[in-house]
């Protein structure tokens, strides 16, 4: 966009915010700020977990865990780091679309621009706003930038079990099972002698990554028709 | 019936053991398709499945020409379609302007200045502009419906399927729905659900009556009333023989079912007919 055409499309900014008496809200501020379409922003601006309150909650606990593991002389605390960061997203992606979290789910459902695209599309900005929080945590917890980037793959393994997982379970019983299984899987790969080695660790944090897409791709229609009907209402 | 925008063929729908729609077929085209029933009856299903948000288990769905099942002609069904659900949600923060804007923005209007601009048209005909920069949750339930309905004009589409529109609305915003709709009517098809018999007699130009999950009558309004003729009396007393009995304003009663010998004939409303299927032997024999 040149110059002039900004200046413009700003100028029409403040004649429809005039016009129709309704300005934006600050989280679409902000993505507008950082770039992102004025339409995209406003799809985005209803998701929970992108608010600042969710961010900054989510901030404080990561960041917390992440001192406790570096300054004090808390035997696991490198160990709930290791269990949360990578549950941030997931719990992001719980509650950003679906039937039981999106109070207009039902008209946003029929509409063109739903399904697998919308929630894609919320789930990429769940993880750009988590990651680089996890990431963060990492850093200050004493990790190398390397290490600190290995929350990525256990993040996108999870993230898109639950996207699997929630059109059959629910909003509340698909994040709970896959946050059950991670801190199950780590405490059992601590106990191992050695406490398991992180290049496994990645390794199948990738092969599930694959393989829970794959499974996404395959049962994508699924996220095309409405969910959580019952015959309460028919 | 080749001009029918929606065609249903032995619909089944199961929720679990529970089956909400019991082999429905039927066809409907361009004007108002009234459907009534009492709850349960599988209205909201069968809307359901005619906006696209519910698969059925089993039969054969038509709408605007296309196959909803195929994911290229639930998409083209999507692009003209609105849809207003029984229970309308809103994001709490978003005001009138912005919640249209965001339906917009799903409805694949992405140019800002355009979108806008449709959005004012609809706030217009649902008569919203005064409160347009009002939080939805600010709003009256009458308002917020109207808000539900503007959302499903959006793009001027073809079909409007509208899960019971005119609830919470008063008397007068009733009427003025009434003649939106028949206005609508005229160039789209529309189907609607409601429990008031009198939205049906003002707009419909054909009527669906729903129970247990079975189509129990498909024609005109007139043909709904028929039903019932010669089966409406009045009488000073409740007869214990009528399916449906009710007290009038006069003192006297109203009665549906087989009139007794010399009982005075009444003419049948839209109302008796409907009484009378659902009052009947094969509404599971239940006296109402």
């Amino acid at each position: 966009m040149t110059g002039p055409e900004r200046r413009l499309d700003a100028l029409w900014e403040r004649v429809d915010s005039e016009i129709d008496g309704a300005p934006r809200g600050l989280p679409e501020r902000l993505l507008v700020r950082l770039g992102i379409p004025d339409h995209l922003a406003r799809l985005l601006s209803v998701t929970p977990s992108l608010r600042l309150s969710w961010l900054s909650a989510v901030a404080v606990v990561l960041l917390a865990a992440a001192w406790t593991a570096r300054f004090q002389d808390v035997a696991a605390a490198p160990l709930i780091l290791l269990i949360l960061a990578p549950l941030v997203p997931v719990a992001g992606v719980a509650v950003a679309y679906g039937p039981g979290v999106d109070p207009a789910y039902e008209v946003t459902v029929v509409a063109p621009l739903s399904g697998l695209r919308l929630t894609l599309l919320r789930t990429a900005a769940v993880l750009a706003s988590a990651v680089p929080i996890s990431v963060a945590a990492a850093l200050v917890a004493g990790d190398t930038a390397t290490r600190a980037a290995g929350w990525l793959l256990p993040s996108l393994a999870l993230t898109v079990l639950v996207l699997c997982l929630q059109l059959r379970l629910g909003p509340v019983a698909a994040p709970t099972l896959v946050a059950g299984g991670w801190v199950g899987l780590v405490a059992g790969a601590e106990m191992l002698p050695g406490g398991g080695t992180p290049a496994a660790g990645q390794l199948g944090c990738l092969l599930a990554a694959v393989l829970t897409s794959g499974w996404l791709w395959v049962g994508r229609d699924r996220f095309e028709v409405g969910h959580g009907y019952s015959r309460s209402a028919s | 019936m080749t001009d029918s925008t929606v065609r249903l063929t032995d619909v089944i729908v199961d929720y679990g053991r529970h089956r909400a729609l019991d082999g429905v077929s039927l066809a409907f085209g361009t004007g108002v398709t009234g459907l009534l029933g009492p709850n349960g009856a599988g209205k909201t299903t069968l809307l359901r499945v005619v906006a696209t948000a519910l698969e059925p288990s089993a039969g054969a769905v038509d709408v605007l020409g296309l196959d909803p099942r195929a994911p290229a002609g639930r998409l083209s069904v999507r692009r003209r379609l609105g849809y207003v659900p029984q229970e309308p949600g809103f994001h709490p923060g978003f005001t009138a302007f912005q919640f249209l804007d965001y339906v917009a923005i799903l409805k694949e209007l992405t140019d800002r200045r355009r979108r806008h601009q449709e959005v004012r048209r609809v706030l217009d005909a649902v008569d919203l502009m005064d409160v347009r920069g009002k939080r939805i949750k600010s709003l009256s339930g009458g308002m917020r419906r109207r808000v539900a309905v503007g959302a499903a004009l959006l793009g001027d589409p073809d079909l409007l399927v509208m899960d019971e529109p005119t609830a919470g609305l008063d008397p007068e915003q009733r009427l003025r729905f009434r003649e939106f709709l028949g206005e609508l009517g005229e160039r789209h098809t529309v189907l609607l659900s409601t429990h008031q018999t009198e939205d049906v007699m003002s707009l419909c130009r054909r009527v669906v009556v729903l129970h247990g999950g079975r189509v129990r009558f498909e024609g005109d309004p007139a043909g709904l009333a028929a039903v019932a003729a010669g089966n409406v009396w009045s009488s000073p007393e409740k007869p214990p023989a009528a399916l449906v009995s009710w007290r009038t304003g006069s003192g006297g009663f109203r009665n549906v079912g087989r009139p007794p010998d010399g009982a005075a004939v009444l003419e049948p409303s839209l109302e008796d007919g409907y009484m009378l299927l659902l009052g009947g032997p094969d509404a599971d024999g239940r006296s109402r």
